[in-house]
């Protein structure tokens, strides 16, 4: 057993690869098998998954040679606590591959089904594989695919919309993409090595010189465009509103995360671990854009109309509150930055659960009116009970109320906030919450109080294999606010090692 | 003297109602008659619940029960002290009134489902919020408490509905992001967020500015449901516009739930000699005298019956805080017992209004001309909680007014004794005219009838005869809230009645 969950990490990347290959070719004469195979290999991969979280709670960290070559000439796969991330990304995603089924049937071509499955899947191998590597080529090999992926699935509607929000989305994904590669080409300058920890190790034994602090910048600047922080936040409202509905909810849930988790791996896992460089600068400017972030994107969410367009400016503000609580570290003292890092590390798992509840949910709702503005969906929560009542607490939710998910992230990014000495960012966190739940308001106000119109009268309830994932996400926003401690379990060991502490830590008064 | 007893009963309290929620919302539609009554059997199940309590409360036990950890080193803690205990009894009391007020009330009216589940909803939030442990178990209930009153408020479903509820909901959240602060800060601060009887802050340890931004931070925080001026705006619009019934919670112990986070702050988080020390207690008494004096004013001039009650309502909110404040024994008895009269008064003139709406469909008092001839129960009911709320002895305004007036002489500040007369002839000032139009004016059909016939007596409309009085369950409530206006104030010193509680209460704070 324990040798099997050694391979595990790879396997996933491995199982989302081959059924992304294989995809076209099992679904050759019956388009629409696709769906199942795509389930299958998600499943499978979610297995996979399991098994190495499992084994990354009870053995510690896990290091694996891929082809047996050892590091740093060979490539390490190194499935630490940040990878803890990829059980979230293949559960988010067998659940949006199962929505997919009714939705994306309904929205492309029969012929293309598989081009569908074949790009999310590749999307997911992407994410996986960015989460477990530890190699930096290999990190940006892996940020490609799925950058790729993430741009052919906004446009695979073919409105000509969603082709200039996917261009869009391009350009500025191309140059985050260059900037990242020139940030591992110039760290290859520095240190010589690509491997992560060797690279920190070899970090520690040069001067800090302005290379190091370039390269630094670079992975900051490329990171924060992926991960949609103010103001380069720009390409993400269009994108995310436009693409079909479970792409939106895989893109605002999972793959901002992934710019979270290349900030996480550059400047904890190499720069803090190398320790030769103050990056305090660097992330105390980070942490004053988050702030920014948070109240820019909760405020021009207020304006929308277009429902899908108002979760996508909310992603925005929500990136904004993860960025602050991982913002808030110290170089010299790194127990100062616990639980603001706690609480980011929660929000990733929080937001991405509760957006894509939020998506899932418009998208049902687009599913069956073909409506997509506020003003057109009046009165559909008498409709639609079930997937309406789930937007509402995914809505609680994201707006902090308690006892709801959203709230646990709150409180940790808040106190950490207050406790590191920064109270104005906790009072943009606190203020940008206000406006979220104003405009989660409206469409409350909307959907259940008001009369239906005429075409909402004929609506009924959404498929069940949409409804299925609702729920459980919906349930979930619930399940992991009142019991918080069982996601604060795997993240506060995540949070301790992040910064350098024993995984046992314990911050001083519980 | 007190001893903390591990307990079910505050879970009890708390779930009850969550069960029957769910259970009146589950129901089918042709279940639609049963609905009220299950909200009635729930609020007497809670109030029920809550009495078991009231003797060991009384001799001193603290009845507790550790719920689960939601974050590690914070628990979810139901504490049960007199303090609480007074809240949850007025909560209780007022609903099982109140809900049955809205059987007769809502018959015929959309959304029953959604109306009486989320009543019954509402009580088991509030009775959470009464028996919280600490501030973090305090604050989940709050706000569960005030998100799912917006279903209520803007149960009419018009556009002034609508935006009344969103005034509401945002003067709330901002009100309860400060109150998210100071709790977050409080813990920094102190650690622990324990609803301690000696408080949990010090001057000496923590310095005098971070406590002021304490002090302040929850003071608008909770002001804003409390509804102290300026941060009143929402009351006066979201009562008039709610279901009677409901504006009768809104007002009788929504709001107090407000003055219910003061008092948990001044008394349990800083306790009442970091406030003395601090120098905020008496602001803090300025400000409310200001809101007494001038929502009072405000009030004279309101013709909407509920909007003219919103108001007294503000004006009293500021008694409960003034008492609270003053930080003298008696003027703490007074404020806390002014919660459960408050609810009893307000909670029936609000049931009266609704019957009158419901009955004859007027709102305005100057359309009120002779109904009290038309519903005399209901109007005679309503002239009593009027008096008392104006403080004629021996109702149970008078007694709250009484304690505040002796804490404030105590505290050694006349001006708030006069500002307590002030706001009672006031009071008189705007609710005798309303008994008056409705008792000794002569109603449109009687002016009509003597210009025609000449012989009054005989014009009276025949049907408006025959709809003299509300529907007994309409009449039941208001009748029983009255004559709880009337004993409790008669009798207020007996054993198990709110003052013996206060007492008890009171006396592990203030010495």
């Amino acid at each position: 057993m324990a040798e099997f969950a050694h391979h595990c990490p790879v396997l996933m990347v491995i199982t989302f690869l081959a059924g992304a290959v294989l995809t076209p070719i099992v679904s050759k004469s019956k388009k629409k098998f696709s769906f199942w195979w795509a389930f299958f290999v998600s499943l499978l991969a979610l297995l996979f998954s399991s098994c190495a979280v499992w084994s990354l709670y009870t053995k510690g960290p896990i290091s694996y040679w891929l082809g047996g070559w050892e590091p740093p000439y060979g490539i390490e796969i190194y499935f630490d606590y940040i990878s803890s991330i990829t059980f979230l990304m293949t559960v988010l995603g067998a659940l949006i591959i199962l929505y997919s089924k009714k939705y994306i049937e309904h929205d492309i071509k029969e012929e293309k089904l598989p081009v569908y499955y074949t790009l999310v899947l590749l999307l997911l191998c992407g994410m996986v594989g960015f989460s477990i590597t530890g190699d930096m080529f290999n990190l940006y090999v892996f940020l490609e695919i799925l950058s790729l992926s993430g741009y052919a699935l906004i446009a695979i509607t073919e409105e000509k919309l969603t082709a200039m929000a996917s261009f869009k989305y391009l350009v500025m994904g191309a140059v985050s993409s260059m900037c990242v590669l020139a940030g591992v080409a110039l760290l290859y300058n520095v240190t010589g090595t690509l491997n992560m920890s060797d690279m920190a190790l070899r970090l520690q034994q040069f001067e800090p010189i302005a290379t190091s602090y370039m390269a630094l910048c670079l992975f900051v600047v490329g990171f924060c465009v992926k991960a949609a922080m103010f103001p380069v936040h720009v390409w993400l409202p269009d994108a995310h509103a436009l693409a079909p509905s479970p792409v939106s909810a895989l893109l605002s849930g999972l793959v901002i995360k992934v710019g979270i988790v290349g900030l996480l791996r550059v400047i904890y896992g190499i720069y803090r671990l190398g320790g030769a460089i103050d990056f305090t600068t660097v992330t105390n400017f980070m942490g004053w854009l988050a702030a920014i972030t948070v109240l820019v994107g909760a405020f021009f969410a207020f304006f929308q109309d277009d429902i899908k367009m108002i979760f996508a400016y909310s992603s925005i503000s929500n990136i904004g509150y993860i960025i602050m609580g991982i913002s808030l570290i110290s170089f010299t003292q790194p127990e100062r930055g616990y639980l603001g890092m706690v609480g980011g590390l929660i929000h990733i798992f929080n937001h991405a659960i509760i957006k894509s509840t939020l998506f899932l949910c418009a998208g049902a709702i687009i599913y069956k009116t073909g409506f997509r503005k506020l003003s057109d969906l009046r009165g559909i929560g008498k409709k639609m009970p079930i997937t309406c009542g789930a937007l509402t607490i995914a809505a609680l939710s994201i707006a902090g109320i308690p006892p709801t998910a959203g709230f646990i992230c709150k409180w940790f990014i808040v106190l950490g906030a207050i406790e590191f000495g920064r109270g104005i960012w906790a009072a943009a966190l606190l203020i940008g919450a206000i406006f979220v739940f104003a405009y989660y308001i409206k469409i409350v106000n909307a959907i259940f109080f008001r009369e239906p119109a005429e075409p909402i009268l004929e609506v009924d309830e959404a498929p069940l294999s949409m409804l299925i994932p609702i729920v459980i996400l919906a349930i979930s926003c619930l399940v992991f606010g009142v019991f918080a401690y069982l996601p604060l379990a795997v993240i506060k060991p995540a949070a301790a090692t992040i910064l350098g502490l024993p995984p046992t830590y314990i911050p001083p008064g519980g | 003297m007190h001893e903390e007893v591990s307990s079910i009963l505050p879970v009890l309290a708390v779930s009850i109602p969550v069960l029957f929620s769910i259970t009146i919302f589950l129901l089918g539609k042709e279940y639609d008659c049963w609905r009220g009554w299950l909200a009635v059997a729930a609020s007497a199940v809670t109030l029920f619940i809550v009495l078991l309590m009231l003797p060991g409360s009384l001799k001193g036990t603290i009845f507790e029960t550790h719920l689960m950890m939601i974050v590690p080193g914070i628990w979810m803690f139901l504490r049960v002290d007199q303090l609480g205990l007074v809240l949850a009894l007025g909560a209780a009391t007022l609903w099982f009134l109140s809900s049955m007020h809205s059987i007769g009330y809502m018959e015929g009216a959309h959304a029953q489902k959604r109306y009486f589940s989320f009543l019954t909803l509402c009580l088991a939030w509030t009775v959470g919020v009464a028996v919280s442990g600490n501030f973090f178990t305090y604050l989940i209930f709050y706000e569960l408490f005030s998100i799912s009153t917006y279903p209520l408020i803007v149960h009419e479903e018009t556009p002034d509905a609508l935006a009344a509820g969103k005034k509401y909901m945002i003067y709330i959240l901002v009100g309860s992001s400060f109150v998210l602060f100071a709790i977050i800060y409080t813990y920094f601060l102190a650690g622990t967020l324990t609803l301690s009887q000696a408080g949990i802050l010090s001057l000496a340890e923590h310095g005098r500015v971070p406590l002021l931004i304490l002090f302040w931070s929850y003071m608008i925080g909770f002001s804003v449901k409390a509804a102290v001026m300026p941060l009143h705006g929402w009351v006066p619009d979201a009562h008039p516009i709610a279901p009677a019934p409901f504006s009768a919670i809104l007002s009788g112990i929504m709001v107090a739930v407000g003055a219910f986070g003061i008092m948990r702050v001044v008394l349990n988080v800083f306790g009442p000699t970091l406030v003395q020390e601090l120098g905020t207690g008496l602001i803090m008494a300025y400000i409310v005298s200001f809101t007494i004096i001038v929502s009072s004013i405000l009030a004279l001039d309101q013709d909407n019956l509920k909007r003219r009650l919103a108001y007294s309502t503000i004006g009293q909110m500021g008694y409960i805080i003034l008492g609270t404040v003053l930080l003298t024994t008696y003027s703490v008895w007074g404020g806390v017992l002014h919660i459960v009269n408050h609810a009893f008064m307000k909670g029936t003139l609000f049931l009266c209004a609704g019957t009158i709406i419901k009955q004859t469909g007027k709102k305005n008092v100057s359309e009120m001309r002779g109904i009290g001839k038309k519903l005399p129960i209901t109007m005679g009911a309503f002239t009593i909680a009027a008096l008392g709320m104006i403080g004629v002895p021996p109702l149970v305004g008078f007694i709250s007014k009484w304690y505040l007036c002796i804490g404030s002489l105590e505290a050694g500040e006349i001006i708030f004794v006069i500002v307590l007369l002030i706001s009672s002839l006031l009071g008189a000032a705007y609710f005798l005219p309303i008994v008056y139009t409705a008792f000794f004016q002569k109603s449109d059909e009687e002016v009509l009838g003597e210009e025609h016939g000449g012989h009054a007596a005989v014009a009276v409309d025949p049907k408006g005869k025959k709809q003299l009085e509300a529907p007994r369950v309409m009449v039941v409530p208001v009748v029983l809230g009255a004559m709880g206006v009337i004993i409790v104030g008669l009798f207020a010193d007996l054993r198990y009645f709110p003052l013996s509680i206060v007492k008890v209460a009171v006396s592990f704070f203030v010495k």
